[in-house]
């Protein structure tokens, strides 16, 4: 690791040269290289992580490019996580990349998940969510949870075991509409630098800070604070432990 | 009784009221449930989203049965499932 590629960053009094250490330490999985994924896995290897997957099943299309970071149209029909990963892999030498053009299911995440410090969330499916909190609990692996809408973006840093965990609000959520939703093309950008952040304290042993709802029409950003269920089926059973 | 809650809206719900509170009218103190049935009163279009509607009481994510109280503060956002 070359410090004075990071020396500006360093200089940030919460992060310092201990929170770059951190960061070089720790092993990203990012779930969805789409709008969210492609932006958050672009933040945090300019940023330094130490190690990177990058997991996605999905072509580039025309329609992903006004909202997605790295793509271009030569990339159309190409998989996401290879595109993603060969232009990480230029943009920052220090960091392991690797591509996974797969589908994530209950029969490999495990083996995909088991090394992660942090998994950050780019999927468009709720079942997948809950598969991936299921196991990110099992494992005490932390994850942070995102989602984009129209103009409004949602994100929620999740320790297994000490703070609520998705199950404990997923009831709350509906399934995504798999027809084209409607996005601003600023809006994932926004939202995954606000779910990068949250996978930063969570790396540096800092509280997640609840949901945080930011909302692009009125520029207003809220936090809102998520209590456990003690009625989980996921997390609630280890609640008292 | 009649009380008087004013509900801040998040996202599509503050375009739909085109304001970022409205005042919904309740009988007497109920439950978050029956903010939300007035709410989609109001705006039937988001009767879909009912069940799944995000609402906070005095800054917490609060379950739909949750009671209300008339000094609650009470916000509705909509879901946001998408991973862009």
């Amino acid at each position: 690791m070359n410090p004075s590629r990071y020396h500006r960053q360093t200089l940030v009094k919460t992060f310092g040269a201990e929170g770059q250490r951190c960061l070089h330490k720790a092993h990203a999985v990012v779930i969805g290289c789409g709008g969210l994924g492609s932006h958050s896995a672009s933040t945090l290897v300019r940023m330094g992580i130490g190690t990177i997957d990058l997991i996605d099943h999905d072509t580039v299309d025309l329609t992903n490019l006004h909202r997605t970071a790295v793509f271009s149209e030569a990339d159309i029909g190409k998989p996401k996580s290879e595109v993603l990963a060969a232009h990480l892999r230029t943009v920052n030498h220090d960091v392991a990349v690797y591509d996974h053009n797969i589908t994530v299911t209950k029969e490999n995440i495990i083996t995909l998940l088991d090394k992660a410090s942090i998994v950050l969330d780019g999927t468009d499916s709720l079942p997948l969510r809950q598969l991936i909190n299921q196991t990110a609990v099992d494992l005490k692996i932390p994850w942070v949870y995102a989602g984009v809408y129209e103009t409004c973006g949602m994100v929620l840093g999740i320790i297994p075991g000490k703070t609520p965990c998705f199950h404990c609000l997923a009831h709350t959520l509906p399934e995504p509409k798999t027809d084209a939703f409607p996005i601003h093309g600023y809006l994932p950008q926004i939202t995954a630098s606000f779910q990068v952040v949250e996978a930063i304290r969570i790396l540096q042993g800092k509280s997640p800070s609840g949901l945080i709802i930011y909302d692009a029409e009125q520029q207003r950003c809220e936090t809102l604070n998520v209590k456990r269920n003690p009625k989980c089926t996921c997390c609630g059973r280890n609640i008292h432990r | 009784m009649t009380l008087h809650f004013t509900i801040r809206l998040y996202g599509r719900y503050r375009d739909a009221a085109r304001s970022e509170t409205i005042t919904l009218q309740l009988e007497e103190e109920k439950s978050i449930q029956d903010v939300l049935d007035a709410f989609v009163k109001l705006f039937p279009v988001f009767a879909k989203d009912a069940r799944h509607m995000m609402v906070s009481k005095n800054g917490v994510l609060s379950a739909h049965d949750a009671p209300l109280q008339h000094s609650d503060q009470v916000a509705i956002a909509p879901p946001v499932v998408s991973g862009g």
